[in-house]
């Protein structure tokens, strides 16, 4: 691949983005913030709208007050405070905290001056640049940012809803969800097995399920020796199997087991007042505990706003992420089909930066520059033992795609302290992103 | 107090066709950077076990890249595998980018 292909040629910077940028270099980091956290003329640039305030979200309402303090930015978010996805499955595991996985809004509005409303959005009306509000509020805005992650599609496992989802918890979104699914880890007898059943991609966070086996099955070998972990998968593969299993093997022995899809691992049917699902060939398992992870599909505002294709998620412009389907719309994160990237919070703000940038270009009458993308994933084997892929992405020939010869896995040889090293990445990387995303 | 970051400030040209050995531009350096600081921050001091790159020499910061991307040196975990995804001169402009962010 010909990743070469497209370089900005050339600069034309005004006077004022000029010393800007000179500023960036030469003056401490704090006065620049300053003099950009309470523009006195916010919203002369542009009216922009932000949707959801998770990585997607929050990143991009903190990049676009970066790039452009004049901008007037609003981040729409029901919730006051937001739990990530990420380290959710450490928790799970008893690591670490439920209030360690909080995040707030506090620093995006009184450091870099977004507002935030706290509702949930009901309506895009694309022709009138408006988004209503749950109560009737409406917005006005010049460009649009759409990052609500996803919905799980209700029934695409027959018996599998919201009311299902009350006995056989998903705990795909983080929070309440989640906390329940820890309750009843802690809850099971001793030799109780817990399921764990995974879907066919695309899907949110691929090697999630994954590390989620793993860290219960640590959780399992400290407080429950007799009991183990059962994968029923809808797929024959999935990500850093090579990896997960040298891992499993060397630490959990038999306590985890993988039922792929050949081998009779889908579930094609939950009954969750039996606590069982049934799988393709008739036979039913039940357990003391199963979590089912369904199909998803990009959030119902995306439907709304009319950036939804066939597929149930989000067709982008790779350089801009503006929805190829409605104009003034930027779609970011999980929602969207984003080329090789997968979903992933990584992904999500690596996505709010290239958009970001290119809103605020494009509001000041400017060609964005290239889009340039890089996706790191750690899972967590055991406290001490992380795994990890990267990729890095350019956009070629209106797509996004792996920049070859670069990015990969872990060494199936690493041993065991580059495993060690990389769990204490996977930490830093957390307390990094999540500053870089929030505060 | 969190340090900014990646000033995503931009002035722009034309995009087109160009040279491989075309050096990358201010913009594309920030858009690129973007990425790095996900993991290392823009502060001169980070928490964990990820160094800091802000306000470190450019020559040390780029001898490193070049040496990941080139040799895989025994201690690295993943920084070989980021590097190779990059053209030497994109490391050394990235390597000044980090240089230049203003140590706490």
């Amino acid at each position: 691949m010909n990743r070469r292909n497209r370089k900005v040629e050339s600069e034309r910077p005004d006077p004022a983005r000029r010393r800007l940028l000179a500023g960036v270099i030469a003056a401490s980091a704090l006065p620049w913030l300053g003099t950009y956290a309470r523009p006195a003329s916010a919203g002369a640039a542009g009216r922009v709208v932000v949707v959801g305030g998770g990585f997607g979200g929050a990143t991009a309402a903190r990049y676009l007050k970066i790039a452009n303090p004049a901008l007037d930015v609003t981040l729409v978010e029901p919730k006051t405070t937001f739990h990530t996805c990420p380290h959710s499955n450490l928790y799970l595991g008893g690591l670490c905290s439920l209030s360690s996985l909080v995040q707030r809004y506090d620093h995006l509005r009184d450091r870099y001056g977004v507002k935030i409303v706290h509702a949930a959005a009901e309506d895009v009306d694309a022709t009138a640049h408006t988004l209503k509000l749950v109560g009737g509020k409406e917005l006005h805005y010049d460009r649009l940012v759409l990052a609500p992650g996803i919905d799980l599609r209700w029934n695409a496992i027959e018996g599998y809803d919201e009311a299902a989802a009350e006995r056989l918890p998903h705990a795909w979104k983080a929070g309440g969800q989640v906390e329940q699914l820890r309750h009843r880890l802690e809850s099971i007898a001793d030799g109780d097995t817990f399921v764990i059943v995974s879907p066919e991609l695309p899907f949110r966070c691929p090697p999630g399920p994954y590390e989620r086996a793993s860290l219960a099955a640590h959780y399992f070998s400290k407080h429950k020796p007799k009991s183990k972990v059962l994968i029923l998968d809808a797929k024959d593969s999935f990500s850093k199997k090579s990896l997960f299993m040298q891992g499993w093997e060397q630490l959990y022995g038999d306590r985890i087991e993988w039922i792929s899809k050949s081998a009779g691992g889908k579930v094609v049917r939950v009954d969750a007042a039996a606590n069982a699902v049934e799988l393709a060939d008739g036979s039913v398992v039940k357990a003391a505990l199963i979590n089912v992870i369904p199909p998803q599909k990009a959030a119902a505002i995306c439907d709304r706003a009319g950036v939804t294709d066939a597929s149930g998620w989000v067709p982008v412009k790779p350089q801009t992420f503006e929805s190829r389907l409605v104009k003034d719309i930027h779609v970011l994160g999980d929602a969207t089909i984003a080329g090789a990237m997968p979903k992933s919070g990584f992904s999500a703000n690596a996505h709010a930066k290239v958009a970001a940038v290119a809103i605020a270009a494009e509001l000041s009458g400017r060609t964005p520059p290239n889009a340039h993308f890089i996706n790191t994933c750690y899972s967590l084997v055991a406290p001490d033992y992380a795994i990890s892929v990267c990729g890095l992405y350019r956009v070629h020939n209106d797509a996004i795609v792996e920049i070859s010869d670069s990015g990969g896995f872990s060494p199936i040889d690493a041993g065991p302290e580059k495993h060690r090293k990389e769990a204490e990445h996977s930490q830093s990387w957390y307390a990094a992103i999540t500053k870089d995303t929030w505060a | 107090m969190r340090h900014v970051v990646v000033s995503v400030t931009l002035c722009l040209g034309l995009i087109a066709p160009a040279f491989a050995d075309d050096a990358p531009s201010a913009e594309q350096v920030k858009v690129m950077a973007g990425g790095c600081v996900t993991c290392h921050g823009t502060a001169a001091k980070t928490t964990g076990s990820i160094p800091a790159l802000a306000g470190r020499p450019a020559e040390t910061l780029s001898s490193l890249l070049l040496a990941y991307k080139r040799e895989a040196p025994a201690n690295t975990t993943i920084m070989d595998r980021i590097a190779k995804g990059f053209r030497d001169e994109e490391l050394v402009r990235l390597a000044e980018f980090f240089a230049g962010l203003k140590q706490k």
